[in-house]
């Protein structure tokens, strides 16, 4: 009887929250590290020193800016993890899709701009590329990625640059 | 969580439990040092292609007051040459017009704080003022006002062609194209 009237006495249970909130936070932790890892649209490159250098304006949807990594270990250039070459000796043999190619194909998607008097083919793309290019890396290499450009009338390009003081405060 | 003690007095005291707290207070700690990006603080800069180039273009248009800077690839003597890296013996040399900013091998010499840092060499600033000066020069017509073309040598490091565009753009400079590639130097 004694024992019965003390759990009559028990304030309702409840509910723990902390071992939630802890599993909560762990999961948030195991998917950032988990999107992070999957963020292929940025390679891992050593950028030229750039004080002037913006922030990349915020675009949405169609106006996305397209991010071009010019690796310089193996001479190849990475979209969105897909390797690509300029190199027509290696297109020719098969070995990598054409980036020239694959920048058409890109620009189908967006709006061009009224054609240039003067000139017979359609206005310039507004698609918006950015092009990574290792600091030490001849310039040959974003100037072939320039030329992929042009072929394909994309003229709103940018160089991404490192706001990181290489000499210090 | 607070646990009643029972007291002499009949009074009740409260204990704080503080094993979740340090538990969420971990947890917050690994967030956000996993949130912390660890990468190098990026940007971008903007540098237009030629619009009146590539596939089904016409003529380009020459504008007379255009600032043409030359990034050109010399030997340490001074003369063009074909080798690929500064390794090799490859120099920059900036030029705008006649006027010669540097000489061979001077910015790849160029130390600053003991660290071999041709980007903070003051060949950079006087290529500012120059920019400065020839934009308020300017009596083109064109709306963006003075333009300005960077002519880099294929050879060139990369970091090279971004200081000298650094340059453009604190000069304030708006109309900034890269020299197609293929323009014979």
């Amino acid at each position: 009887m004694a024992k019965k009237s003390r759990v009559e006495q028990d304030p309702e249970p409840k509910p723990e929250l902390t071992p939630m909130i802890d599993i909560v936070f762990n999961l948030i932790i195991f998917f950032m590290i988990v999107s992070e890892l999957s963020n292929l649209t940025v390679e891992d490159l050593q950028l030229a020193y750039a004080d002037q250098a913006a922030k990349p304006p915020k675009t949405a949807g169609a106006e996305k800016i397209l991010q071009i990594n010019v690796m310089e270990q193996d001479g190849l250039i990475k979209v969105r993890g897909h390797a690509f070459t300029t190199d027509a000796k290696l297109i020719a043999a098969g070995k990598y899709d054409s980036l020239a190619k694959f920048l058409g194909i890109e620009a189908t998607g967006y709006e061009r701009e009224e054609p240039i008097p003067g000139s017979p083919g359609p206005g310039p793309s507004k698609m918006r590329v950015n092009i990574r290019a290792d600091k030490d890396g001849a310039f040959q290499r974003v100037q072939e990625v320039f030329d992929a450009c042009m072929r394909n009338g994309i003229y709103k390009t940018s160089l991404a640059a490192s706001k990181d003081d290489p000499g210090g405060p | 969580m607070a646990k009643k003690k029972g007291s002499r007095f009949g009074s009740e005291e409260l204990e704080l439990d503080m094993t979740p707290m340090i538990d969420i207070v971990f947890n917050l700690l690994i967030f956000f040092m996993c949130a912390t990006k660890f990468r190098s603080q990026e940007g971008m800069i903007e540098a237009f292609l030629p619009k009146n180039r590539g596939q089904g273009s016409g003529t380009p248009q020459i504008d007379l007051n255009e600032v043409r800077i030359k990034l050109l690839w010399y030997d340490r003597s001074g003369r063009p040459t074909n080798v690929k890296t500064p390794r090799e013996g490859g120099c920059v040399v900036l030029k705008i017009g006649d006027e010669v900013f540097n000489s061979a091998g001077e910015l790849e010499d160029f130390t600053y704080r003991g660290r071999y840092l041709p980007e903070k060499h003051p060949v950079w600033r006087k290529l500012y003022e120059k920019l400065v000066a020839f934009r308020d020069g300017y009596s083109g017509t064109s709306e963006k006002g003075l333009p300005v073309i960077i002519d880099a040598r294929k050879q060139v490091p990369t970091k090279y062609v971004i200081s000298a565009l650094n340059e453009v753009v604190r000069a304030k400079i708006k109309d900034v194209t890269f020299a197609a590639p293929e323009i014979p130097y």
